[in-house]
């Protein structure tokens, strides 16, 4: 089991990633205060050894990423909401430009949404995304040019060069 | 792309007080008696022995409610005063598969059906193919039409599977067990009976749900829209 200072220091590290792979995944703020503390909960728990920080950020995305799937299989799940009102906790440092380019990504088809935000934000490359995501490296590659389409389409061409 | 992407993301971070909420769950789960909370772990004892010793344990371990959760096996969910799971039962084959490491004693009974539900989702079975029957019985009208009321309400989230919801009779629920059925199978069982149907009780224990399905679509082939509208109405 990891001490209190062990969890403080993942949580300075990795708390915001985690923020976000929830938004990606999750609308509800309920929801993301429970995939939240199962997420850290888990760190403490787990006797998994890190080699280094890497590979502790990619533990961290892919238990985040598993446990908000996990969640949306729940077939009672209720606390159902809009993006809008995912968005509103950040509205005070969301300008127009922000908004119209989270929303266009909130709203791709799940399977694109991880790939694009790993891709585009984490800046990782499609085989690690494949080694993250235990999934076909060919199957990344034809997702995140299918997600990048479809932002094209929805965002207009200006400024997507990859 | 990738600025633009970058740019929307930034303002996206995890705010102080959920940062409060994760760590203050995380150390209380990980010190379980220590100071404060060892005193209110004595307090609680002492709260629980004089509750036990006016009753409220016979109370509180009275079943009043039974959900009867028909799919391709059936499980029974005893509910006490407080919709709380107190027992459950398995029937036919693969029920008890589905019990097996499954945590039901004390949960909310909408969550305790959830989980039953959604574990046989996750041992495989295709959405298409599972039929989802929920039969509920109470000794209070009032209770039972408020289960069955929050319960419907899980209909709209469970996509390709068929689903229902009936009432049924607590009285019918010792007989049931008696046959070794659920509630919900035997009172199926009677239903078909009372329509006139040849079918023994050894025979309706020994016949899958899907059997059970088929008899019922080919004595009155209208069921299925019936069926439908029940789902759609969650009745």
């Amino acid at each position: 089991m990891r001490s209190d200072q062990q969890l403080f220091a993942a949580m300075e590290r990795h708390a915001d990633m985690v923020r976000r792979i929830c938004m990606v995944h999750l609308k509800s703020e309920a929801d993301t205060e429970d995939i939240f503390q199962e997420v850290f909960m888990k760190y403490v728990f787990s006797s998994q050894v890190f080699e280094s920080e890497e590979h502790e950020k990619a533990w961290f995305i892919r238990v985040s990423i598993n446990a908000c799937k996990d969640l949306l299989k729940s077939f009672f799940r209720k606390n159902t909401v809009g993006i809008e009102e995912a968005i509103e906790p950040f509205q005070k440092d969301m300008d127009d430009e922000r908004r119209e380019v989270l929303e266009a990504v909130l709203e791709l088809p799940k399977k694109y949404r991880d790939i694009i935000y790993l891709h585009y934000y984490e800046g990782y490359a499609a085989t690690e995304i494949a080694q993250l995501l235990n999934k076909n490296v060919n199957t990344i590659y034809t997702l995140l040019a299918r997600g990048r389409d479809s932002l094209r389409k929805t965002l207009g061409d200006e400024g997507y060069e990859e | 792309m990738k600025n633009r992407i970058q740019n929307a993301f930034e303002p996206i971070r995890a705010s102080e007080s959920l940062k409060r909420k994760t760590l203050a769950a995380v150390t209380s789960r990980r010190r379980p008696v220590a100071g404060t909370v060892r005193r209110h772990a004595v307090l609680a004892t002492l709260l629980f022995l004089a509750v036990v010793s006016f009753g409220g344990y016979r109370v509180y371990y009275t079943p009043t409610d039974v959900i009867s959760i028909d799919m391709e096996s059936s499980v029974e969910l005893s509910i006490n005063r407080f919709e709380r799971v107190i027992s459950w039962n398995s029937f036919g084959s693969g029920g008890e598969e589905i019990l097996e490491s499954l945590s039901l004693r004390h949960k909310k009974y909408d969550d305790a059906v959830c989980t039953v539900i959604n574990k046989t989702f996750l041992q495989g079975e295709d959405p298409e193919d599972m039929h989802v029957r929920l039969t509920v019985a109470s000794n209070s009208p009032q209770r039972q039409r408020r289960l069955m009321e929050t319960l419907a309400q899980g209909d709209g989230v469970l996509g390709d599977m068929s689903f229902e919801c009936h009432a049924g009779f607590m009285e019918n629920v010792r007989e049931a067990h008696r046959h070794e059925m659920s509630l919900g199978k035997y009172s199926l069982y009677l239903e078909l009976t009372e329509a006139g149907e040849e079918l023994t009780i050894e025979e309706m224990r020994k016949m899958q749900m899907r059997d059970v399905r088929k008899r019922i679509q080919d004595k009155d082939p209208g069921d299925s829209e019936g069926a439908q509208q029940r789902k759609q109405h969650g009745q």
